[in-house]
């Protein structure tokens, strides 16, 4: 007999690439089938902009970086250094604070817009004007899980669908053959897979980890996707499988519901099929010359995991996912989570600087020079900042959890490069001008996608949910 | 021709005066509601219906009329094998073996199908099946989940109370109120404290480090979960706002706030009388092994020579990490103590000319205990040493004690001391040689034989009282409103109490000096509660039919679905209170009627896929490789908190190799098994009604690829390998059914496309057919 080619005989028969490459125009009809397949009541989303952005690359910072040694330059912590901070701290603190601490290296300005950055990042000055700062984030929570929960899916105790999954949901992926959400390495502290999770929107939406989760997290050449591959069962045996799956089918003759369902699942064998070809390719980096390698730091172990990453979210990117992750969460060995220096403030971000400054910068380089970036936002910025304030404890010293006012910052599709919005005070600790909340931030993130935040809903016991919850303001002075 | 329905109520309706009750609200009788949940339950009089012939019993008059044109009685009945598959399935939640598909075709009396079902609702797997649904609503978990993922070592104790309950057919009003306030109930029972896990096991923010939020998000949890899974009520709504939609107010919301902040979470002991007798015995005995050792240590110290003694300091150690002090406490004297928490230890070489029995004695000072252990040559040889408390931390205080006999070989010997996280100051070590060595070592050995046993006597005592997850009543007190939410923005005091305007009528009276549980529990399964058993009998159908008469179990408020047929919705719930609450003859009776037993179709019984669990248990059960009975003691340990990649592997090594039912699986709260997950196992951190039902990709690549899947899938050619005809061998054990000359030539092309007749081909046969939508589905 004839091996069977399964991209011959076992594409499936309806038109079932009806999601496969929608671009804009399918933006509606994605979620349209969503609804078909899971029920009336769901209503759906409507794009009501023109879309800036395709995509979200968002480079997630796990532990809390500090806003006032990297970006957020405040003479206040120079002048003031070592005296008390003159005003009142917020009530609920997660460690005990000592008085106003300068930042360990001088900040300086950087690209034509003269971004402040610390002396720690060798190369980002060189997109400096790619970069759009937001210094005023504020309200996560004091702790990392909270924090964390409310970053990713706008809620700090309830369980929420992620923002990848909500944007998932209105968009969908590109690509039929890889999942519209993927998160590249997370970790599994502080919300774990919630974190990514569907909550309540339908289960294909949910994120899909590249890596087990886990603390740390996966090292970066080990990511691979689950139950992609088996050992003892190769593609020719697995055609046969599906070609009996097939006729096994054709005799059920249900209609109906029934039938669709059936016909349905048929096709996500098929769809599985293909996806065992397209996933490995889109994870393999050795196709990848040695340029771009060097660009992002895959040839130096410091900087090699990251690179990694970073590689693959470009790769993912350019293969339609919708929404990519990228976490920097593994542990340090005198400090808990990555960028969670309460002590070692200097060794902790000098280390976490020199494991992403080089990758970052490649991969703003390389989508820039790929004609990725006009379309792809790229989201960097961690649970909350770091308090100007001191933390001491055993060893050197750090700082606490900074809920209140922080800096992350886009770049690509549809935001401005080169602008800084939004002000902390003197000192960095309040956000004092365009405060910008986790709700403001994920309004603007849909914005950016072409989709009214207060309009992409989801019903749910009997209630219409929403990313933003019943808050959110487009940071619109941001837009291109 | 005309058809007739007639649906009178037999039940005059319940009429009260008006009442002053809890706070200020009044309830008004005699104004039903207009929402169709929160009116009263009236029993409707079965209809006149024109297909008599299809009817079975009553609730297939109902289903007749409430189906257009009596449509349901032309849908033909599900054939014979179709139904035993269905029962088994829904009511063990596990495949028939080929043996009893057999016995049931076989069996043509009239009573076969009620003999099945019966059989089926007394096995103890109804109650792993139906508990497994108890405990998707309870969004039961042994981890914490959200911010910090805490292991829950106790939670399987709820867990194994609702698998019991069920299987006992405990009245549902009773499931409810001992969850809600089994603690409080009279008599006092460890079993009903056990049921308030329910309360207990929910997610907390445990790193919150607002205490006040903290403890408002939880009590949040505690009733949102609630209403939602007793009412069909989003009750959480409330906590920031009168509800949108539903009748709830904030002073509602907060007067059952107060109920809860009346209440505290907290592992508690069951103390069964069994355990307090096992006790009592225990102590009885160890007082008796005390009295023996002391008279033993008298005699052997007689034995004591003053002459010969080694004596030194302490702080003349060879080895260790403690500090001296030759200043503060030790002064003039010089000791040894700890820097601060650590191991403390100390060690010594000595060298023994004469090999035998020696007493140690030790000089220290101490205000509190600070016990520690003496090793000899790396074994302990006193466990409790340097215990004792002599009044004080400086050289007055400083006292010799003795510790006890070791048995010394002549030679070189290490002497350690060690405490943890404290250290005793201690001054001096002495070693006394016995005389009449042989008569001393051999007291020695009795001493130490009755030492082991008081220590295994001590460490089975510790384990004595289990502990479960469960409530108490705390600091009794009304809640304040919470002005928009916030528990810091604080407005009026609301009396503690129950929601006003849903239908259900008031207690009588106050709540005054407890929580105010019992009595939200008696109101809640009132049997005029309009709510309680109208979203249980709900549940029941959505479980048996893959849809509820009402097609949002867990919404019966104004954005909820209408019921498809309220009569009969009605007709079943207040036969089910008149029945006692008995789920076991819900079952029956629903069971028994044509409704059910019809082929499935759109508006009835939907055809679905088997559930994650059960997909799980059938592969187990198939292959052989299923342990049926229930394992004892907690589940088998998983790393929860923090796993690493390695941690998550390992873990699911221990979910492959796990030979039970899947209900008795760890649930890890953000990290579920994926072969459930993947299958719309539902996430346990919410209550969860009615299930996702996705089919997508991923899971598709798990049935292909999956390593478990694999294994069992030779797991099941082995077996059938053994029969005659191992093809209809396989049919039976997997679809219930005899294989068709069609299959089998089907069958036989594909073994022989993947290489021939050898086990490898079998096991990739078996694969395909345990992935195959007749596996999984349901009919």
């Amino acid at each position: 007999m004839s091996v069977v080619s399964p991209t011959a005989d076992l594409l499936p028969r309806r038109a079932a690439l009806e999601r496969m490459a929608l671009g804009f125009g399918g933006l509606a009809l994605n979620a349209l089938l969503a609804e078909q397949s899971h029920g009336a009541g769901t209503p759906r989303p409507q794009a009501l902009f023109p879309a800036r952005a395709r995509r979200v690359i968002f480079l997630f910072m796990h532990g809390g970086p500090s806003h006032v040694d990297l970006f957020d330059h405040k003479p206040g912590l120079e002048q003031y250094n070592g005296k008390p901070l003159p005003f009142p701290e917020r009530k609920v603190q997660f460690a005990k604070r000592g008085n106003l601490m300068k930042p360990p290296w001088p900040l300086r300005q950087t690209g034509q817009c003269g971004h402040w950055m610390s002396e720690l990042w060798q190369h980002l000055p060189k997109v400096a004007d790619e970069l759009c700062m937001l210094h005023s984030l504020c309200e996560t929570n004091v702790s990392h899980g909270g924090a964390c929960m409310k970053m990713h899916t706008g809620d700090e105790a309830l369980l929420r669908p992620s923002m990848g999954a909500w944007v998932n949901y209105g968009l969908g992926s590109e690509n039929n053959n890889l999942p519209g959400f993927v998160t590249i390495c997370p970790t599994s502290l502080h919300g774990g897979s919630d974190n990514f999770g569907p909550a309540f929107l339908p289960a294909e939406f949910g994120g899909v980890p590249l890596g087990t989760p886990g603390y740390p997290n996966t090292p970066a050449r080990d990511a691979r996707f689950h139950y992609m591959t088996n050992e003892s069962i190769d593609s020719r045996k697995q055609a046969l499988q599906l070609g009996l799956l097939r006729r096994m089918h054709e005799r059920e003759s249900e209609s109906g519901q029934a039938g669709a369902k059936f016909e349905d699942r048929l096709r996500s064998f098929e769809l599985a099929f293909r996806m065992q070809m397209a996933a490995p390719e889109a994870t393999d980096l050795s196709t990848e010359s040695e340029a771009t390698r060097k660009l992002y730091g895959m040839d130096d172990p410091e900087t090699a995991n990251f690179a990694r990453e970073c590689i693959m979210a470009r790769r993912l990117a350019e293969r339609g996912v919708r929404f990519i992750q990228v976490s920097h969460a593994h542990s340090l060995k005198f400090n808990n989570e990555q960028w969670d220096q309460h002590s070692h403030l200097e060794k902790g971000h000098s280390i976490n600087v020199g494991q992403i400054d080089k990758p970052i910068t490649g991969l703003i380089l390389d989508l820039k020079a790929r004609g990725l970036l006009e379309d792809t936002l790229v989201l960097w910025g961690g649970e909350f900042g770091r308090t100007p304030t001191i933390q001491q404890g055993n060893g050197p010293v750090g700082r606490d959890h900074h809920p209140d006012g922080f800096t992350m910052w886009m770049a690509g599709a549809g935001v401005k490069g080169g602008l800084r919005y939004g002000r902390t005070d003197e000192f960095g600790y309040h956000a004092v001008e365009n405060r910008c909340t986790i709700h403001d931030l994920h309004a603007t993130i849909l914005h950016l996608l072409g989709i009214d935040h207060k309009r992409l809903t989801y019903r749910h016991n009997g209630r219409d949910f929403r990313l933003t919850d019943v808050y959110g303001e487009v940071a619109s002075d941001i837009l291109g | 021709m005309i058809r007739k329905i007639t649906i009178i109520p037999s039940l005059t309706t319940f009429r009260l005066t008006t009442l002053a009750i809890l706070g200020s609200t009044l309830w008004v009788p005699g104004e039903e509601p207009t929402h169709w949940a929160f009116r009263q339950l009236l029993a409707p009089d079965p209809p006149v219906v024109e297909h008599e012939e299809w009817v079975r019993n009553d609730l297939d008059r109902f289903a007749l009329a409430g189906s257009r044109d009596e449509k349901i009685a032309s849908v033909p009945a599900a054939s014979r094998h179709v139904l035993l598959r269905r029962a088994y399935f829904d009511l063990i939640g596990l495949p028939p073996t080929p043996a009893q598909v057999e016995a049931f075709l076989s069996d043509q009396s009239p009573g076969a199908w009620k003999k099945v079902i019966k059989e089926l609702l007394d096995s103890p797997q109804y109650g792993e099946r139906w508990g497994r649904h108890w405990l998707d609503l309870a969004r039961y978990g042994d981890s914490n989940g959200g911010d910090e993922n805490h292991a829950y070592p106790l939670a399987w104790r709820y867990r194994n109370w609702v698998i019991n309950a069920l299987n006992r057919d405990l009245p549902y009003d009773q499931f409810v109120r001992q969850q809600i306030s089994g603690d409080l109930m009279a008599p006092f029972s460890g079993d009903r404290i056990s049921a308030t896990g329910f309360l207990a096991i929910g997610t907390k923010i445990l790193a919150e480090k607002d205490p006040v939020k903290k403890r408002a998000d939880i009590i949040d949890e505690q009733i949102d979960t609630m209403g939602r899974v007793f009412l069909g009520l989003a009750l959480g709504c409330a906590r920031c706002h009168d509800h949108k939609f539903d009748p709830v107010s904030e002073r509602d919301y907060y007067a059952l706030a107060g109920i809860f902040h009346s209440t505290a979470i907290e592992d508690r002991e069951l103390k069964t009388p069994e355990a307090i007798a096992a006790q009592r015995a225990r102590h009885e005995k160890i007082k008796g092994l005390d009295e023996d050792i002391s008279r033993h240590e008298k005699t052997l110290a007689t034995f004591i020579s003053p002459n010969n003694a080694i004596e030194w300091e302490a702080e003349a150690h060879d080895r260790g990490n403690v500090i001296v002090d030759n200043e503060k406490y030790g002064k003039d004297i010089g000791i040894i103590s700890d820097p601060g928490s650590q191991k403390n230890y100390a060690e010594y070489d000595i060298d023994i000319t004469q090999g035998g029995t020696y007493q140690l004695s030790l000089r220290y000072a101490a205000a509190v205990a600070r016990p520690g252990r003496v090793l000899v040559d790396g074994k302990v040889t006193i466990r409790d040493a340097i215990s004792r408390v002599t009044g004080g931390w400086m050289p007055a205080n400083q006292r010799w004690h003795n510790e006890g006999f070791l048995s010394l070989k002549a030679g070189k010997r290490l002497l350690r001391v060690e405490s943890e996280p404290m250290m005793s100051h201690l001054d001096k070590i002495r070693l006394r040689p016995a005389g009449n060595p042989e008569k001393a070592a051999a007291l020695l050995d009795k001493i130490e034989n009755l030492r082991t046993e008081r220590s295994q006597l001590e460490q089975e005592g510790e384990g004595s009282f289990p502990k479960v997850m469960a409530v108490r009543d705390g600091t009794v007190a009304d809640a304040r409103i919470n002005r928009r939410g916030d528990p810091h923005d604080l407005g009026d005091p609301v009396p503690r109490g129950f929601l006003t305007a849903v239908g259900a009528p008031p207690l009588p009276g106050k709540i005054t000096t407890q929580s105010g549980r019992l009595e939200l529990a008696e109101w809640m399964t009132s049997p005029r509660h309009p709510l309680t058993a109208r979203v249980i009998v709900n549940r029941v159908w959505h479980w048996h039919f893959g849809e509820g008469l009402v097609s949002t179990p867990d919404n019966f408020g104004t954005t909820g679905s209408a019921p498809s047929n309220s009569a009969l919705l009605n007709y079943l719930t207040h036969r089910f209170i008149r029945g006692g609450w008995s789920l076991k003859k819900l079952h029956l009776h629903i069971m028994l009627s044509s409704t059910y037993q019809a082929s499935s179709t759109e508006g009835g019984r939907r055809l679905r896929r088997m559930e994650a669990e059960v997909f799980r248990d059938a592969v187990l059960a198939v292959s052989g490789s299923l342990a049926r009975e229930a394992p004892e003691g907690p589940p088998p340990p998983v790393k929860a908190q923090d796993p690493s990649p390695a941690d998550i592997a390992s873990n699911r090594k221990i979910y492959e190799s796990y030979p039970h039912r899947s209900v008795y699986l760890p649930v890890v709260r953000s990290h579920v098994y994926d072969l459930l997950s993947l299958l719309d196992f539902p996430n346990p951190t919410a209550p969860t009604g009615r299930r996702g039902n996705s089919t997508v990709a991923t899971q598709a690549l798990l049935m292909m690829n999956s390593s478990f899947l694999i294994e069992k899938s030779a797991e099941v050619a082995t077996r059938v390998l053994s029969s005659d005809d191992p093809l209809q061998e396989l049919y039976m054990h997997l679809f219930a059914r005899s294989i068709t000359t069609e299959e089998r030539q089907e069958a036989r092309v594909f073994l022989k496309d993947a290489g021939g007749a050898d086990a490898g081909s079998w096991a990739l046969l078996c694969h395909t057919l345990l992935i195959s939508n007749e596996f999984l589905y349901l009919r």
